[in-house]
């Protein structure tokens, strides 16, 4: 994209805006599934910021055991995120590249970020933060990224700007963070 | 009838937001005059401060 293009894209919305475009382009990264969670999203994120990373750098930067972490990798290989190559000076390590059109729906996320990788990084990061649950999603990510713009919302409205997955899976999320306190009733 | 964000995510999310998309970095000053920066614990220690001196 070019310079005068990526400009208009970060004015033209609000930050809000911008939130909601960013986790739609992440969901769009992550094989359309906003059961995604963040961490997963995070770990794509790391790869495209250094192609040819290993697995075992990734898990000591990111603190994640070495099981969740070959779950996470046999997942973004299994649909089609990532690239896996042996390492030609250590015929274990596993060098580690995004690819097709996750890396493209990546790129879109990151064109809101001056810092790129490093602004997508900690904004994921807040977002974990704030959602305050074992293993946040996309889907939870977008339900506060939706109040964020909008301000106030009907619960219809919120389960509508979400992804048409099962509607139990949408209520079982919007519930939890409305238990949790993150989202208020307006009573 | 509608939700809102609880108001300290609000603010988080304002922080990071207009840091990350725009290079703003806001800060919160609170109500006791004391700049207390994005730190929300020490936000809420001023607030307590401020209100045990009254």
């Amino acid at each position: 994209m070019d310079f005068m293009k990526l400009q208009a894209k970060r004015a033209m919305t609000t930050r809000g805006q911008k939130s909601c475009l960013v986790i739609d382009h992440l969901v769009e990264a992550l094989a359309g599934d906003p059961s995604a969670s963040l961490r997963r999203a995070l770990v794509l994120n790391r790869i495209d910021e250094k192609p040819g990373i290993t697995q075992t750098k990734i898990m000591r930067e990111m603190n994640i055991s070495k099981s969740a972490m070959n779950r996470e990798i046999e997942w973004l290989f299994n649909y089609g995120c990532i690239i896996r190559q042996n390492a030609q000076e250590d015929g274990r390590a596993i060098k580690l590249e995004t690819c097709g059109y996750s890396k493209q729906a990546l790129e879109s996320a990151l064109d809101y970020f001056p810092k790129k990788h490093k602004g997508l990084q900690n904004f994921l990061n807040r977002y974990i933060k704030v959602i305050k649950q074992d293993r946040p999603t996309l889907r939870d990510a977008r339900i506060i990224a939706t109040l964020y713009d909008k301000g106030e919302a009907t619960k219809t409205e919120i389960i509508d700007s979400l992804y048409n997955g099962p509607a139990t899976t949408d209520n079982r999320a919007y519930n939890k963070l409305l238990e949790s306190g993150v989202i208020k009733d307006d009573g | 009838m509608t939700v809102s964000l609880d108001p300290l995510v609000n603010a988080e999310l304002d922080l990071c937001c207009a840091k990350e998309f725009d290079g703003q970095e806001l800060s919160l000053v609170s109500d006791f005059g004391a700049k207390v920066g994005t730190n929300f614990d020490m936000a809420a220690q001023t607030i307590s401060i401020g209100m045990t001196n009254g």
